[in-house]
């Protein structure tokens, strides 16, 4: 077990490196140029050569990623002149456009995705998983084929649709909510409730949808399985039977499920329901840096949702082993 | 949608039963002999007939199959329809709109009249119907390329990992792991200029609204790929220990011949279903770039550029929003319902819906 | 040498989304301060932004709300007086005793400071620190801001700012009181360019460098108690303030509580709500375009409902070397329909039809009509101009940013055209990199969308920086002149006015030259910008600024 999430460890580590070589080179690339956009309206050519310099954009592809990996581990001084940011390990590196280190920057807004993304997640969730099992219970009858028709229709709506109806009708036309955005829990979690309610309910009918249909399929093939006809068998009550039995080997295949869901939306992954509802998100974050050409957000936003996808999966490997007893992990 | 994580069981294949679209993995079995000793003359029902038969007892399925072709045709006749309507895509009805609030419509619900069927777009006076038509074309376009440009991929990449195992099955894994890793949505937003700006031959500035379209279908098949090859994948590894493929290989089959002789045609059903999901799927994603500026660009219409522009509008015009927002679910939900059915029909046993 | 202009121009696409309203340009000076309460005391205003600002540091901000704010945290050499009463801005000297005294026919500008004026820490301010300041402009890691001071003061070209201990000799300060600056040129409206924020005094024992913008030291009313970029930026009053010094600002609220980050359309909402929120708010940028038809249209929001004419200008250039017929050009100015033009931006709220360069908030502005006298264009004489062109067949590219709002004006711009048969191919731009990518002379349109808001309201900061040149070859990668007029006739015009020192004369010769380059027909002028704001029920005193294309915080006070 042990050395099993060591090698998962050593693994993701490699494909995080991967992933940031990859989206190094992809900056590189990118067709705008940074300095310029720094430098402003009269930029001589000379001072583009200094603020160059300054952000350390006239150093060859490989000092550059090496200089952004030392930084990972040793921190960084930014700055030209007498005057130096220090960022310290792990640095990500300085924001072009705020001077502010990518790192503190995340930080800043990784509260909105995870408010974001729990709010959301234990809702889908607990209802998706409910339904799922009432739907498998009562297989045929009404519930079971609104549930079954419901899933697909959520999964063919478009977030930004979902949101913007949403703002249309309870915002705009009948005016019973607020207009959405995030407030800190820690500042007033009343409002922090309010300004959430629309996004939850966006990202619940996207993701409901799908795991009251995964549970409903998992269930029935549980309850077909012969450990519950043997409990069945034995004379154990019908609900017993589902609760204690079906349910939980049922529910070992959404557990991986969520744990990815999750990890990907706390990663930024919900960038469309954040930037319908204007809230300031990573995913947010990451759409607005690649407009403003801010290569070190760029980077730490897709290294950061990497990441959290990265390590989800490791979690719910193990989770996985843990639960399911036929799993070993070798 | 999420996969299947990689090393869950010993045997690494027990755990893709959850997949949904991995459903089919027994039926593909039972009937792989029957496939390839029926491939010409066919004696009594082909699975592929039954599989239809059961498709056409199928209601939904059939709704949306019908709605589907309705969508196809539309797209491949946008320019009769246009005709009909008497407004094309880009021609701007300036009597219809009016200038001092912002070009919005005159009349109600977004200008619907019998001049213009749908409305007219805000900002611009083109006919929304005609923007429609058109837009469809490329969604439908971008959706059916990537798809299958995706499927393609993956197969092969699949068929390869799984067949040869070993280094070649570490390697491709791995590869898969980094792509399936990747924060997708995020980083075509940050790959498509760069890729539109190596490829671009007006070095100016300006962008090349059909270079854009062929960069967005290689950037949602860059990502869509990995889903078909780890399916691909996982089937291969428990068909090559068949006695049909072991068979073969006895007979001297070679790699070649037992790749694509032997397990694609077994491969068929998954793979089709993978095809219909990703169609919807790639759909979505496309409309998503759009919607969020970094996909389609004018002039060519498409629905995801209609919502993002839509949404700026929709306080004053809802009806701009709902029209094309409500076509985008129809197409969408009955694809989704189509490739469904398709695997309800594939695999009888899974009875799903 | 303006950027700020372009940053708004970020301003202006987001406005431009606007729907317009028909009767809206009669209220911008009903403002609440019109009623006759007494000015109270106390409170905190709120402010409400969808983003932060480029930066607070002085050297640095270069965007009209960013400036907005930073008048209220540093006071400058000289500075904008505003009055609530709906005069025109005057300026006066801040710092400076006076607007400063010029000599050697304008190229030296001595000015004497206040005394007494002190930081937020009871330190005195001198005239060593305001020299500090300006020589941060230089420094590459000091990036952004305006160019001015690099292009003007003497040996600041090879200067690479104050930070590895070196000075430039141009300013010279010879007591803590009394500042020269040396220039290369004369300038004849030095002295507003002064009124800018980085002409502010930075205490070289707390500039952190790159890092000033959330330690700007204070020495206007405000000062910062906290700032999280991105997130929320609380200002309280500055003790060591002085209002007798200070011609232009007040001290009436305690705190400014500056939540960003938020929607901008929940902004709008909020304040059109008008709930306890958002009674005490103001609103960063203008209400968005959605919103904007809803809001104008109310006339219960009538008297929080500002209208701000900016000097600035949105404008067609065509390029003079791509389409080299001037009847061709004439043709163009005709036939084009600003009606639905104007609309793709939001209708009539969005600004004026403009006929000239020159707005009429700024210096100078001569009002004339060259051509069609309808907006919405008169094909028959632009028929008559192309027949005169021989009838060429014509298919003209337009550069456009890559937004909804500006597509939809091109395809307003290529009906239009197409109506005398010019057909126009549209080339949308990214967005973020429009103005780096349009100002590089390798990437030429035959018509290019631009707007331009002058830094000062004086017309030396529009028609040399638009239309001298000679820049085309100067600076190929930032070149201004995108109609890429380059008329011997026009540039000897513009030095000959830069030698002049009286600045009426010089504002005469800017409005005669206007119209000689619009008789060229290298730009078709389309709108004089305006911005629309809201602000909540108790704010009072708050003044629409021209200068800053926002709304003024000099006056305020809260009603409570």
């Amino acid at each position: 077990m042990f050395r099993y999430v060591i090698r998962r460890l050593l693994i993701s580590a490699v494909i995080l490196l991967v992933i940031s070589f990859i989206t190094f080179v992809i900056f590189f690339a990118l067709p705008s140029n940074p300095a310029l956009l720094a430098c402003g309206k009269t930029c001589s050519v000379q001072r583009l050569a200094e603020i160059k310099h300054s952000l350390g954009l006239d150093q060859s592809f490989w000092t550059q990623y090496s200089e952004f990996l030392k930084g990972l581990f040793a921190g960084r001084k930014f700055g030209d002149q007498s005057v130096l940011i220090t960022c310290a390990a792990p640095c990500l590196g300085i924001s072009f456009k705020t001077d502010e280190p990518v790192l503190t920057t995340l930080f800043n807004r990784f509260p909105a995705d995870l408010s974001l993304a729990l709010g959301s997640a234990v809702i889908f969730l607990i209802v998706g998983v409910g339904l799922g099992v009432i739907a498998a219970v009562r297989k045929g009858k009404l519930i079971d084929k609104v549930a079954v028709s419901g899933a697909l229709f959520g999964v063919s709506l478009q977030s930004y649709f979902v949101g913007l109806l949403l703002m249309w009708a309870f915002v705009d036309k009948w005016q019973i909510l607020a207009a959405p955005g995030y407030t800190p829990i820690t500042q007033d979690p009343n409002a922090w409730f309010q300004g959430l309610i629309l996004p939850w309910v966006t990202l619940v009918i996207l993701y409901l949808a799908m795991y009251t249909r995964l549970s409903r399929s998992s269930m029935l093939e549980t309850m077909g399985e012969d450990f519950v006809r043997t409990a069945r068998a034995k004379g154990l009550s019908r609900r017993k039977v589902i609760f204690k039995h079906a349910l939980r080997a049922g529910i070992t295949p959404i557990v991986t499920i969520f744990g990815m869901d999750l990890g990907s939306l706390i990663g930024g992954s919900a960038v469309i329901t954040e930037s319908v509802f204007g809230i300031n998100g990573i995913g947010k974050l990451a759409v607005d840096s690649v407009t403003d050409s801010d290569l070190p957000v760029i980077m730490g936003t897709t290294l950061f949702a990497a990441t959290v996808i990265v390590l989800a999966n490791v979690v719910v490997d193990i989770v996985y082993g843990v639960i399911d007893p036929r799993v070993r992990l070798a | 949608m999420t996969q299947q994580p990689q090393q869950i069981s010993p045997t690494g294949e027990s755990g893709t039963e959850e997949n949904p679209v991995a459903e089919t993995t027994a039926t593909a079995d039972s009937t792989a002999t029957e496939v390839t000793s029926t491939n010409t003359a066919v004696v009594g029902r082909s699975p592929a007939r039954m599989a239809w038969t059961r498709l056409k007892r199928d209601k939904v399925s059939m709704v949306s199959l019908v709605l589907t072709v309705i969508f196809i045709l539309a797209a491949i006749f946008a320019p009769v329809l246009t005709a009909l309507g008497g407004w094309g895509p880009i021609t701007s009805d300036v009597k219809s709109i009016n200038p001092d609030i912002g070009n919005y419509p005159y009349g109600h619900f977004g200008g619907i009249s019998a001049k213009h069927w749908l409305g007219v777009e805000p900002g611009t006076g083109f006919d929304l119907f005609a923007r429609i038509v058109y837009g469809l074309r490329t969604s439908l376009a971008v959706g059916l390329i990537s798809a299958l440009l995706s499927t393609v991929v993956g197969v092969v990449v699949g068929l390869a990992a799984g067949y040869f195992g070993g280094w070649i099955d570490n390697l491709l894994s791995r590869i898969m792991d980094v792509v399936l890793a990747f924060p997708q949505l995020l980083f075509i937003i940050a790959l498509t200029p760069v890729i539109q700006n190596a490829f671009q031959t007006d070095q100016h500035g300006g962008t090349d609204e059909n270079l854009r379209l062929a960069v967005l279908i290689l950037n949602i098949s860059a990502f869509a790929w990995a889903y078909t090859a780890r399916l691909v994948r996982g089937q291969v590894l428990s068909l090559r220990e068949r006695e049909f493929v072991d068979a073969s290989r006895i007979m001297g089959a070679g790699w070649v011949h037992i790749l694509f002789r032997q397990l694609l045609p077994n491969l068929w059903a998954p793979i089709l279903i993978a095809f219909a999901l990703a169609v919807p799927a790639n759909i979505t994603t496309e409309a998503a770039l759009s919607y969020l500026g970094v996909g389609v660009v004018p002039p060519n219409p498409d629905w995801g550029a209609l919502l993002s522009q839509a949404s700026e509008y929709f306080l004053i015009d809802p009806t701009y929003l709902f029209i094309p927002g409500v076509l985008l679910l129809v197409l969408v939900l009955a694809l989704n319902l189509l490739g469904d059915g398709v695997r309800d029909a594939l695999d009888p046993r899974a009875n799903r819906s | 040498m303006m950027r700020k202009t372009r940053s708004v121009a970020l301003l202006a696409t987001a406005t431009a989304l606007a729907l317009g309203v028909t009767a809206c340009s009669s209220s911008s000076k009903s403002t609440g301060s019109g009623s006759s309460d007494a000015v109270q005391k106390g409170g905190t205003l709120t402010y409400l932004a969808p983003s932060d600002f480029d930066s607070l540091d002085p050297q640095r901000v270069y965007t009209t709300e960013g400036q907005n704010m930073v008048e209220e945290i540093v006071r400058t050499l000289t500075g904008w007086q505003e009055k609530t009463d709906g005069s025109a801005p005057k300026l006066v000297g801040d710092l400076a005793t006076d607007t400063g005294e010029p000599s050697q026919n304008d190229t030296v500008w001595t000015f004497h400071l206040k005394p007494g004026v002190k930081y937020q820490d009871g330190t005195a301010v001198t005239s060593q620190d305001i020299k500090y300041g300006v020589e941060r402009f230089m420094s590459p890691d000091i990036t952004g801001g305006p160019g001015y001071a690099a292009q003007w003061l003497v040996g600041a070209s090879s200067y690479k700012g104050p930070f590895k201990g070196q000075d430039l000799a141009s300013i010279q300060t010879p007591d803590s009181s009394t500042i020269v600056f040396h220039l290369n040129q004369p300038v004849y409206d030095f002295n507003e360019t002064t009124a800018m924020a980085g002409w502010a005094p930075v205490p070289k024992a707390h500039d952190t460098g790159a890092n000033y913008s959330t330690g700007v030291w204070a020495t206007g009313p405000y000062m910062i108690k906290s700032y999280s970029k991105g997130k929320e930026l609380v200002l309280v009053k500055n003790p060591y303030w002085s209002a007798s010094s200070d011609p232009i600002r007040d001290q009436n609220v305690d705190e400014i509580d500056m939540k960003q980050g938020l929607d901008r359309s929940a902004i709008d909402q909020q304040l059109r709500a008008d709930g306890p929120d958002a009674m005490n708010a103001v609103q960063q940028w203008p209400i968005a375009g959605a919103d904007l038809t809803q809001i104008a249209n109310d006339p219960t929001l009538k008297s929080r409902y500002h209208v701000i004419k900016s000097p600035g200008i949105s404008y067609l250039a065509l390029n003079v070397n791509r389409i080299k017929d001037i009847h061709v050009r004439q043709a163009i100015e005709f036939a084009l329909d600003k009606t639905t033009a104007r609309g793709a931006f939001g209708g009539s709220a969005y600004g004026d039809y403009a006929s000239t360069m020159l707005a009429p908030g700024v210096e100078g502005h001569k009002d004339f009509n060259l051509y069609a006298t309808s907006p919405s264009g008169d094909q028959t004489k632009a028929k008559a101009l192309l027949a005169q062109a021989g009838n060429p067949k014509l298919t003209l590219s337009l550069a456009v940013e890559n937004t909804p709002t500006q597509t939809n004006f091109a395809d307003a711009v290529k009906s239009s055209l197409a109506n005398v048969g010019i057909t126009v191919n549209i080339v949308p731009v990214d967005q973020a990199n429009y103005f780096s990518t349009l100002d590089n002379t390798k990437n030429q349109y035959d018509m290019a969308w631009m707007d331009w808001i002058p830094d000062w309201p004086n017309p030396s900061t529009v028609l040399p920086i638009l239309f001298d040149g000679r820049q085309i070859a100067a600076q190929p990668a930032s070149n201004q002149d995108i109609s890429y007029l380059n008329d011997p006739a026009v540039n000897s015009q513009i030095d000959t006015i830069a030698k002049m020192t009286d600045p009426a004369t010089a504002d005469a010769a800017y409005g005669a030259l206007d119209q000689q380059i619009l008789a060229d027909a290298s730009v078709v002028p389309l709108f004089y910008m305006n911005f629309d704001e809201l602000s909540g029920g108790n704010v009072q005193g708050l003044v629409p600024d021209p200068v800053n294309a926002s709304l003024n915080f000099a006056h305020v006070w809260l009603k409570h």
